[in-house]
């Protein structure tokens, strides 16, 4: 599975799908396409870029070696499409005490200057800078963010969404950028999950990829300067 | 289903999110947006200002919200706002920040068999909740059910049309929690449920437990500043030296609950000493001579021992409002010490109204004034037609009849759904659970409903005892209905729309009750706009919502007040009334006498009583982070204790405290003072939140209400709120 498909199956584990477009995903070969991919992409020092077969085939660690046992039994074993959605009913719903929205602006000062509101330097807030960096830039793009997502134009399913989007127009430098940009805040995110009553372990194998993700190409960064 | 299939799938929008894009032109990074915006505020971005209404409490003054680019960036109090002046107070700053708060409540929520909520569709919870509706009033009567809100401009309309159209007439605002029996005293004496002390202009003012300086209006803080500065004699009767005090001449630590005393022993002192006017008592009172007769039994010397407030100093404040009169009067307050405290609030409010009888100070200059009001004239369109007017009365006006039946007794409704009578309620902006009587009994009561919605922006606790949680627009996210205010020139003012809607799943309260209408079956009663229905109600008073939304606050000058008017006192007599019948039909005396408070501290026992702070509004405030810093920032979540008191019990200040009785025990850290009277504790009364889900205000405090038993004022209805005693002493000691 190629790197942009890695970052849309990602996208669509946290954002609202179907139950067919669920079903074909985790229950088909895609889904063990794109566990593979996924491990392939944390251990690539750049994304998207065209590799040979054999540079490929050397990339071989196996999930274990960024993953817990647990994260890997969850991420080998994806949730149906109910409890998905009741997964989502319970967590993904704010204002809940089981709340644990994936959205970056929850995790960051809500303005370093550009709306300096009352409460500008607070946490936990949504719509904050993030949120109209991410509206604007997919405006620029010539997209549009959903309605759906009008409070969250940072929630984590579009993120990932315009990181495969820029791989597959050939934007591995932007899309590098913004990953290494964007998802510092998952490691608060991936402390939110860890204290949710239920199995969250999925999502969180899911956050570990990213991070690990980031992880990788931040450290290339620094190799490089 | 391919690889090139998944990739396609895109969230979002544009052929660009499931193809691919043209160009990398459009990339920007995060340091460059943010240098590119640097400036926004200052003139870069899209500025638009929108006039709207506060919401962080009742006095919903006006400002002016500005929006760079989408997001509130400033709040500048409305000059024209009769109640801002120019100004908004530290909660309405702070409160701003809950439309963006991660406790919003984004999608309704439905609780499930674990007892956890979850999300559901609106379809769902509409088609449900009408089910039950239906299914209430096909068993047990549309007055089975029930409504409990805390006014607003279009929630005070929605929620009595929606129950109305239903059948019932139980509809409720907090007003047992809040200024129910302070509101029905009066309406026995004077007709009306308040007046307006002219405080900048008056000689003296008394305030019995208010205080403006904590719960904040600033036209009312900036009045007090002015007769200060003038000279005013400024008295603050308050068992505790409340943040008033800066423009106060004196502070009189009266014992709580005994306030009545203090109120007949003055009057005592002016009618046995001849300084009443007598002029204006023989034109416009009935009963005057047997409540005359009556306070020969309350001279200062027998307050003394009731209120702890010596003889010479009520005789004193007696002949100082005697001398001032009529530029003088006793301030109405609102909750305050009498508002709904003990069970003799209702006879204070009503002998409040009586001793500014005395004084002659109805509509004179510095007195007690009856400010005019406007109101939205009859509409011709039949879209606007009341719903039929249920054919039978709110459930408890028989049992308290002097209860105004436009705020009702909600505390009755909540017995009677312990009891099983009531089997539906709803809750629109209102926290009953955690703010209006003992939380253990309410959270039974709830629990035993057949069916409970809450309509909030943030899981109150009384969201948490709700089988289905509907999320409501915050108040910088809707447009809602006129709100009229009386005042010397009254005035009209508008909440508009300021930020659009944040979460796409949440709607505004007048869709939420349209709709809800609509599934059980009343939707003909709300086949209009709130913007039609507002430009409606505007038009009938010469303006249109268009002109109101540009400048936010419109008055009425033709209507302005004139001092030396005649009152005109919506009695049954047309008259002050120092007897009611009323009154004695419910049981009480004709004329305002000594009344016991409910319950009374014995031996180490002290006096619960509770009360604002600046920063906040009882429970509503408390998990907005910045408001909340402050509380800890200056520790402001301590119980006040006398200083001599805590000496005896060997507390030092800032030592932490259980405190305890038979309903509930915590610990918290005491402040110790001479600024307390020696028989009470005072506990702020806006924290002790249980909701975990509000992030911020949970478990910070202590909560009053834990401590209160439930129970309600005889004939008015009132919660009785501070009719608790506690122990406390040292932890570990």
């Amino acid at each position: 599975m190629e790197d942009e498909a890695v970052f849309s199956v990602l996208a669509q584990c946290f954002g609202p799908v179907d139950e067919a477009a669920w079903s074909q995903l985790s229950k088909g070969p895609l889904w063990s396409d794109f566990l593979d991919g996924a491990r392939r992409v944390m251990q690539a020092d750049e994304l998207g870029a065209l590799e040979a077969p054999l540079a490929r085939a050397r990339r071989r660690c196996p999930l274990q070696e960024f993953l817990s046992s647990g994260e890997v039994n969850a991420l080998f074993t994806p949730p149906t499409y109910a409890e998905k959605q009741a997964f989502a009913a319970r967590h993904f719903a704010g204002g809940l005490p089981e709340s644990a929205m994936p959205v970056e602006s929850l995790y960051r000062t809500w303005s370093t200057g550009a709306a300096p509101a009352p409460f500008s330097q607070q946490q936990g807030l949504y719509l904050g800078d993030s949120a109209h960096y991410m509206r604007e830039l997919v405006e620029r793009f010539g997209m549009e963010v959903p309605p759906a997502f009008a409070a969250c134009p940072d929630h984590l399913a579009l993120e990932l969404d315009l990181v495969a989007v820029m791989l597959r127009s050939g934007m591995r430098e932007e899309a590098r950028q913004f990953l290494t940009e964007r998802f510092a805040w998952l490691t608060a995110y991936r402390m939110r999950l860890l204290t949710l009553d239920d199995d969250a372990r999925f999502y969180i194998g899911l956050v570990d990829v990213i991070v690990t993700i980031r992880a990788q190409l931040t450290m290339a960064d620094a190799a490089i300067a | 289903m391919s690889e090139n299939a998944i990739t396609r799938r895109s969230f979002l929008a544009g052929s660009a999110g499931a193809v691919a894009l043209t160009a990398a032109a459009g990339f920007m990074s995060f340091d460059a947006w943010e240098q590119a915006h640097a400036d926004d505020a200052s003139g870069g971005g899209e500025t638009k200002t929108v006039h709207t209404l506060c919401n962080a409490c009742s006095s919903k003054c006006g400002f002016t919200a500005y929006v760079v680019n989408g997001r509130l960036t400033k709040l500048i109090g409305d000059a024209d706002h009769p109640y801002a002046k120019g100004k908004i107070c530290a909660r309405g700053f702070g409160y701003s920040q809950i439309a963006y708060s991660e406790d919003r409540l984004t999608d309704p929520l439905k609780k499930n068999d674990q007892g956890k909520f979850e999300a559901i569709s609106w379809d769902q919870a509409y088609s449900e909740i009408a089910d039950k509706v239906k299914a209430i009033i096909d068993d047990k009567g549309p007055q089975a059910l029930a409504m409990v809100q805390d006014p607003r401009p279009s929630g005070k309309y929605y929620t009595k049309r929606f129950m109305n159209a239903l059948g019932s007439a139980n509809v409720y605002t907090h007003g047992a929690a809040c200024n129910l029996s302070k509101e029905s005293g009066m309406t026995q004496a004077i007709g009306t449920g308040s007046y307006s002390s002219d405080v900048a202009n008056a000689k003296m003012t008394m305030f019995i437990g208010r205080s403006y300086a904590d719960a904040i209006r600033p036209s009312s803080v900036a009045a007090l500043q002015k007769a200060h500065e003038k000279g005013s004699h400024i008295v603050l009767v308050d068992p505790r030296c409340s943040n008033s005090r800066v423009f106060a001449d004196e502070w009189v630590p009266i014992n709580p609950g005994t306030d009545l005393a203090l109120v007949l022993a003055m009057s005592n002192v002016l009618v046995a000493r001849g300084l009443y006017d007598k002029e204006f008592v023989a034109a416009n009172t009935v009963g005057f001579d047997e409540w005359a007769r009556a306070l020969a039994e309350y001279p200062p010397e027998w307050a003394e021992k009731v209120t702890g407030i010596p003889a010479t100093t009520i005789s004193r404040l007696a002949v100082e409002f005697a001398e001032a009169a009529p530029a003088a009067s006793i301030e109405p307050s609102w909750r305050g010490a009498f508002g709904c405290s003990y069970a003799n609030s209702g006879e204070t409010a009503r002998a409040i109204c009586l001793f500014n009888t005395l004084l002659g100070c109805w509509n004179q200059k510095g007195g007690a004034l009856f400010t005019p009001s406007v109101s939205a004239g009859k509409l011709a369109d039949e879209r606007f037609a009341d719903p039929k007017k249920p054919e039978d009365k709110l459930l408890g006006s028989a049992e308290y009849p002097l209860a105004l039946s436009s705020m009702g007794t909600n505390l009755f409704a909540a017995e009677q759904a312990k009891e099983g009578n009531v089997k539906g309620m709803f809750f629109y902006n209102s926290n009953m659970a955690a703010g209006y009587s003992n939380t253990a009994y309410l959270a039974d009561a709830l629990s035993n409903l057949d069916l409970c919605v809450v309509v909030d922006v943030q899981m109150s606790e009384t969201a948490m005892l709700a089988d289905y949680v509907l999320p409501d627009t915050s108040y910088l996210e809707r447009l809602e209905l006129p709100e009229f205010i009386g005042g010397k020139v009254p005035a009209v003012a508008l909440r508009d729309q300021v930020l659009e809607k944040i979460h796409p799943n949440t709607k505004p309260v007048d869709e939420i009750f349209a709709e809800l209408a609509e599934a059980c079956g009343v939707g003909e009663y709300f086949r209009f706009g709130v913007d039609e229905l507002a430009d409606a109600q505007l038009q009938t008073v010469g303006l249109s919502l268009d002109t109101l939304k540009q400048t936010g606050t419109a008055h009425f000058p033709e209507k302005e007040f004139a001092y030396g008017t005649a009152p005109k006192f919506k009695t049954p007599t047309e008259k002050v009334q120092f007897t009611s019948e009323a009154c004695e039909k419910a049981g009480l005396s004709p004329y305002p006498v000594w009344v016991e408070p409910a319950t009374m501290p014995m031996g180490d026992e002290l006096r619960l009583v509770g009360g604002k702070q600046a920063i906040h509004s009882h429970t509503q405030t408390a998990n907005i982070e910045d408001l909340m810093q402050i509380t800890k920032d200056y520790d402001l979540t301590r119980v006040w204790l006398n200083a001599d008191v805590a000496k005896r019990l060997g507390i030092e200040d800032g030592d932490e405290v259980e405190v305890s009785n038979t309903q509930h025990t915590g610990r918290v850290r005491a402040k110790v003072t001479q600024r307390m009277n020696p028989t009470a504790l005072y506990m702020p009364s806006h924290y002790g939140c249980s909701s975990p889900d509000q992030h911020t205000a949970f478990d910070v405090g202590l909560r009053q209400m834990d401590f209160v038993p439930f129970h309600l004022e005889p004939a008015y209805g009132g919660a009785m709120t501070q009719e608790a005693v506690v122990t406390v002493k040292k932890v570990g000691a």
